[in-house]
């Protein structure tokens, strides 16, 4: 059962799950197989609705901390333990990996020497947090033009 | 490199087959998100050192979790990015009948598995 992929369509934002799956089944032919100039941009379009769809159901699709420190313990044979001595404090393991713990920079440190755990990753909640609050504070910003008074009332004065 | 069907990814972290496993499956997954790999080689050098890792075609990776347990990932690593396809047991991997399947995605090149299940029938054949 070979599904012909059909080029010609326009890939259009994604609505629902149904077709969600559809343009899931045609990113996986497009994925396995040489694709044509056509075919390329199209495969592209797909997996932006793809994500658009995902992130407006899903929301930002983070990096899992707990879940990538547990793995770079297994890659590196490095036990609970072992950590708990790397970091000089047990109970705090355990609440990393249950993605309970605020990251020191201390922590971060021996993690990203010893997990090789990038900064960006390790403090990826921060980063959010702070870059919506910049945001926020840009777009207020817009609305005002100094001295605390609002552009609309100084238009009004 | 950035995960498509992610979706299908948090439906199947929540199953309780598979929730023993959570932290291995998502790991896998959460490490490629991070990985700078370009090469098949890397892959299967970087993952192999912990888990029996197969590849049925250069985009196709099978990933043994467990001994009852496999993932299934198909990654594109020109466009930078990787497609959840599932996690089975492998009674259902089985039933899959993956080499079909890659067939269906115009899989030409032959399997790393298909290779050696070829020379285990050469193996078997001399004696």
């Amino acid at each position: 059962m070979k599904t012909k992929i059909n080029i010609t369509n326009k890939v259009k934002k994604i609505k629902n799950d149904d077709e969600l799956e559809s343009a899931l089944k045609e990113i996986l032919l497009l994925m396995t197989k040489k694709k044509s100039d056509d075919e390329k941009i199209r495969y592209g379009a797909l997996i932006e609705a793809v994500k658009e769809f995902e992130t407006e159901q899903l929301g930002e699709d983070k990096i899992d901390l707990p879940d990538l420190i547990h793995f770079q313990m297994i890659q590196k044979d490095i036990t609970q333990n072992q950590l708990a001595i790397i970091l000089g404090d047990a109970p705090l393991v355990s609440r990393l990996l249950k993605g309970k713990a605020e990251i020191s920079k201390k922590v971060a440190i021996l993690l990203n020497k010893h997990l090789d755990i990038d900064f960006k990753i390790l403090f990826q909640d921060d980063i959010i947090k702070e870059t919506q609050k910049e945001n926020e504070r840009l777009m207020k910003s817009k609305e005002f033009s100094g001295r605390g008074r609002k552009k609309k009332e100084l238009v009004a004065h | 490199m950035e995960l498509i069907n992610q979706t299908s990814l948090e439906k199947c972290l929540k199953e309780k087959k598979f929730l023993e496993h959570k932290q291995s499956i998502n790991g896998i997954i959460q490490s490629f998100k991070i990985s700078k790999l370009k090469t098949t080689q890397e892959i299967i050098e970087i993952y192999h050192s912990k888990w029996k890792v197969d590849y049925i075609s250069p985009e196709c990776y099978v990933f043994d979790i467990t001994k009852k347990i496999r993932m299934i990932l198909f990654i594109d690593l020109n466009h930078r990015t990787f497609f959840f396809y599932g996690v089975f047991t492998h009674d259902e991997y089985d039933e899959l009948n993956l080499k079909k399947l890659a067939k269906n995605f115009t899989l030409n090149n032959k399997s790393h598995e298909n290779k050696n299940k070829h020379n285990e029938q050469s193996k078997k054949n001399k004696k």
